[in-house]
């Protein structure tokens, strides 16, 4: 009889505790994410001065939400327009979008910038066409 | 009343007994049901399809975190941050890009349960050849 009761507290316990830890992991999951936007620009570019980064299959690889929305699943081009970007008014589209974690997105700034000092965005370039990219935090 | 005594004190035991078996029983319930959770979520994520990344930060400076070296066992027990530090996966980033005093060194996919244990181990900052390193995961 008290190693019944034993063995009930124990399982009523940890059903406690087992349905309060995965709430709150899918309560943290599904707080919304930051999203990455890729926008191609086109023009008279780059000017000579300017940072490039060429983007190789390792970076591809690496960076698998980059992947996704310049030639992946997420690829998505809209229309062109003249619009601002952080190289001045300039024509551009929306060329994809990703969902990222904030590491991530730590990440991929880290790689592929801004500057955050001196607030320098590089120019992405990815065969022959130009990239940059805006992460949007929820 | 000498029978009334006699009784309380043959309760006594049986009471503290008592109390030393829920407290057991509790602290066995808590540890069964956070490793059930665990599992549960780890089998929940791998069933998901979502890729985990392991990623290495290096820093310019060690500023005032402990610092501990990584050996020569720990890449061989880590093939992933062998890769990633000194392997073909190390593929580093401008060091002007984003902060400054960082700079991602690479990445490589991992699965569910080796980046779990890369964020339980080295949670850190970690020395190789006189460079700094963060061991970051990161799970979609």
């Amino acid at each position: 009889m008290g190693a019944l009761a034993f063995i009930g507290v124990v399982l009523l316990v940890a059903t406690v505790v087992l349905t309060y830890t995965a709430f709150f992991a899918w309560l943290e999951a599904s707080g919304g994410s930051p999203i990455l936007d890729v926008w191609e620009i086109r023009g008279e570019l780059p000017p000579e001065n300017a940072s490039i980064i060429h983007l190789t299959e390792k970076d591809f690889e690496q960076h698998p939400a980059l992947d996704s929305a310049i030639r992946g699943d997420n690829l998505d081009p809209g229309a062109w327009y003249l619009g601002d970007t952080p190289y001045g008014v300039l024509d551009k589209r929306t060329i994809g979008s990703a969902p990222v974690t904030y590491l991530e997105r730590e990440v991929l700034i880290e790689s592929f910038g801004p500057d955050v000092e001196a607030r320098n965005q590089p120019y992405i370039e990815y065969d022959g066409a130009y990239y940059y990219f805006l992460t949007l935090i929820p | 009343m000498e029978e009334d005594k006699k009784l309380e004190s043959r309760n006594r035991p049986k009471t503290a007994a008592i109390i030393i078996a829920c407290g057991l029983a509790g602290i066995v319930a808590v540890a069964l049901g956070l490793m059930l959770a665990d599992a549960l979520i780890l089998y929940a994520m791998e069933g998901s399809g979502g890729q985990p990344m392991l990623y290495v930060m290096e820093r310019a400076e060690p500023g005032e975190s402990t610092v501990v070296p990584l050996t020569e066992q720990d890449f061989e027990r880590h093939p992933a941050l062998d890769a990633v530090i000194r392997g073909e996966e190390r593929n580093p980033s401008a060091w002007e890009w984003g902060y400054r005093d960082q700079r991602v060194v690479g990445g490589t996919k991992v699965s569910y349960r080796e980046s779990k244990a890369l964020h339980e181990t080295y949670d850190s900052l970690m020395e190789y050849e006189g460079a700094y390193y963060v061991v970051l995961t990161t799970w979609p």
